[in-house]
């Protein structure tokens, strides 16, 4: 903390160096002017100047413009050295004009001093209206020795003079010059007080954007990075904070159940608080629908444990949905949000259903499960109001009109590339105007899920269905029975093998993808599984029979595989396994 | 998985109903660990076992050696996928298969 004030104050005092150089070489330059227009002035009046007082005045004129001169010339402008020049100068020129040339500007010394106070520093200012003081003092008395204005009079001492020049002419002077340096310094106090204020307010700022930063960088990566891996379900989402952290999320999630959950959220309000809020229940709504049976069970839940402790009574609008990708059942809830769009062959419709109280503002509310069917090819598009309600040059929204449009257009891309056109249309339209509100899409393509192709948990429930599943394509497919025997072992082993081993160090067991394809003579089997990189090829034992029989190792189960198939291979791809079995017949 | 016993004199008959795999094997094998000591021999029929998969075979072979020195197992009703698969792994040699 201290050190971003510390290199705010620095600066602060650096650039308050240069500025009051400039200013003071600018006033050196200015008198300089002065007392040429004087001179000028004078050569044409019939005032009499001693011609040695006019050369006085003409070399610190040639003073002023030669350290003005330099100081202009240089590149380092807040070195240090420079203020002592400039204000030595200042102060040198007042002597020559106070001692020399007129003692009626004795309270000339007071530029100096004002000269001084640009530079923020009370050592300087104090040292120089001394220093200022006592030449006043030096300069009336060498004046008065050319220009006696107390004359020595019979019986006067030469001190007589002096405690009478003091008494006629220096107290008065000083009166005023010290009421002046009081001014000047009291005005650089508080000149010292407001930098530091300012100073105190950058780095507080400085402070918060740090923060502000840091907080929307944890606020995205709790957003889900890549999305459930499912064959039959493609999904891709974006999120565009209006501010640096917003109130819009989505999620997406697996229940235990196996469904994909979709979350589209908007929290009333933006910037900091709000995104606060969301964190909240965004944690609640997952903590409640991944466990859960039942959608409307798990919302109201959540909907109560989100209003405990909600003082400030924010709330936020919630479309969620629980997708069966093996049947294309949604099952979906909407609280207060703007109803997704349906892109089905063709056909760009609205969800529309009542919509239940918005989420997280009243206690015991009731949330209805509503249902609809999808077909193969059909896409979900889920957003926040932040897209409709864009706003262009002129006023108007972006609206539902133009973004059915868009979906319709690019019906045929990819989700990523849909999240991109609808971006672009958006980008057309609003122009140069500011974003106001989150923008957050989600889009979510669905095919009909391969027949032949189950997804199991890999364990024993798993094993049964997937046997059955065998059983049941191996006969609709005319396999001869001592066919499907053998590859009933095999699949048997191959599963054993993914359920013991594959998912051994995480915390749930994953699952496992079975499909079954055959053509004219040969049928192929192929296990795919997300668990640790697992080469059941890899390690040939030598005599399995033998070391099972003594040591009960393992290796016969694969060695048995490799016998009943004709072709086996193994492959790991990005994060899956695949096994692969053939067999002829 | 079901199982029926039979006791006949000091002759244990054991009948898993259903394919033994690594999901049902343990079922068997508590089965069997229970009955070896007391019996004089054992048979296993195997009419209802379909197939049989590496986590069978474990609990085959561990029958066996219970049984050994003993009257020792006799497998009977043997279908010619399990006996295939015994083939495969060298196990009709050891043991005693009707």
């Amino acid at each position: 903390m201290t050190d971003v004030h510390d290199d705010l104050y620095r600066e602060a005092f650096k650039r308050n160096e240069i500025r009051a150089n400039q200013l003071a070489a600018t006033a050196l330059v200015a008198w300089a002017l002065i007392g040429i227009v004087w001179i000028a002035i004078n050569s044409f009046s019939s005032v009499y100047m001693e011609s040695h007082r006019v050369d006085l005045l003409v070399t610190s004129i040639f003073a002023k413009m030669a350290v003005a001169g330099v100081f202009f010339a240089i590149p380092d402008k807040g070195a240090p050295w420079i203020r002592y020049l400039l204000l030595a100068t200042t102060i040198g020129c007042t002597y020559v004009l106070t001692a020399y040339i007129s003692n009626l500007l004795l309270i000339g010394y007071i530029l100096p001093v004002l000269v001084s106070t640009l530079y923020c520093d009370k050592r300087m200012i104090i040292v120089t209206a001394a220093l200022c003081s006592v030449l006043m003092l030096v300069s009336l008395i060498v004046y008065n020795e050319d220009n006696p204005m107390i004359g020595m009079y019979y019986g006067m001492t030469k001190l007589d003079v002096i405690i009478s020049l003091i008494q006629v002419h220096y107290v008065p002077a000083s009166g005023v010059y010290f009421t002046g340096v009081a001014i000047a310094y009291f005005a650089l106090v508080k000149n010292i007080e407001q930098i530091q204020e300012y100073v105190d307010i950058g780095s507080d700022m400085k402070m918060y954007e740090r923060d502000l930063s840091l907080a929307s960088e944890i606020q995205h990566d709790m957003l889900p990075g890549g999305f459930p891996d499912m064959e039959n379900c493609r999904m891709a989402a974006s999120m565009k904070a209006a501010k640096t952290v917003g109130g819009d999320f989505y999620d997406c999630f697996r229940m235990d159940d196996g469904r994909i959950v979709t979350v589209m959220a908007d929290v009333s309000g933006k910037g900091m608080p709000a995104s606060l809020f969301m964190v909240k229940a965004m944690t609640l709504i997952r903590s409640n629908v991944k466990s859960s049976k039942d959608l409307s069970d798990a919302m109201e839940k959540a909907n109560d444990q989100l209003f405990e402790n909600n003082r400030m009574k924010y709330f936020v609008t919630v479309w969620i949905s629980a997708v069966d990708p093996r049947t294309g059942t949604v099952e979906y809830v909407n609280a207060g949000h703007n109803p997704p769009f349906r892109i089905s062959r063709g056909n760009v419709s609205k969800v529309t259903s009542k919509p239940d109280f918005v989420f997280g503002r009243k206690k015991n509310m009731v949330f209805h499960t509503r249902s609809l069917e999808l077909e193969d090819g059909d896409r979900m598009f889920m957003f926040t109001d932040g897209v409709t309600e864009a706003v262009g040059p002129d006023g108007s929204m972006f609206g539902e009109e133009r973004l059915e449009k868009a979906l319709s257009e690019s019906e045929t891309r990819s989700p990523e590339e849909v999240l991109t056109y609808v971006s672009e249309k958006m980008g057309e339209f609003v122009k140069d105007m500011p974003q106001s509100d989150d923008i957050t899409m989600m889009v979510m393509d669905y095919s009909a899920p391969d027949p032949t192709a189950i997804r199991v948990k890999a364990d024993k429930e798993g094993h049964g269905r997937m046997m059955e599943h065998l059983s049941k394509t191996l006969s609709e497919m005319e396999c001869p029975p001592s066919v499907t025997s053998s590859l009933e072992v095999a699949c048997s082993e191959i599963f054993s093998n993914i359920d013991m081993y594959a998912y051994k160090d995480m915390d749930t067991k994953g699952d496992v993808e079975f499909d079954i394809a055959m053509s004219d003579d040969h049928i192929t089997i192929t296990f795919t599984d997300w668990g640790v990189p697992f080469d059941p090829l890899g390690h040939e034992d030598p005599d399995p029979v033998d070391n099972f029989r003594k040591h009960r190792k393992g290796g016969l189960g694969i060695m048995m595989v490799k016998k009943i198939a004709d072709c086996v291979t193994y492959e790991r791809d990005g994060e899956r396994n695949i096994l692969k079995i053939t067999k002829e017949i | 998985m079901q199982i029926d016993i039979k006791k006949e004199d000091r002759t244990v008959t054991i009948k898993p109903l259903g394919n033994i795999d690594y999901v049902t094997a343990p079922a068997l094998d508590e089965t069997i660990e229970k009955e070896a000591p007391m019996a004089e021999s054992m048979v296993l029929d195997m009419s209802e076992v379909k197939y049989i998969s590496s986590a069978g075979l474990r609990s085959v072979l561990n029958a066996d050696e219970l049984m050994e020195g003993k009257g020792g197992l006799r497998l009977v009703n043997v279908n010619n996928e399990v006996r295939s698969i015994f083939d495969m792994t060298n196990f009709t040699e050891m043991l005693n298969i009707e």
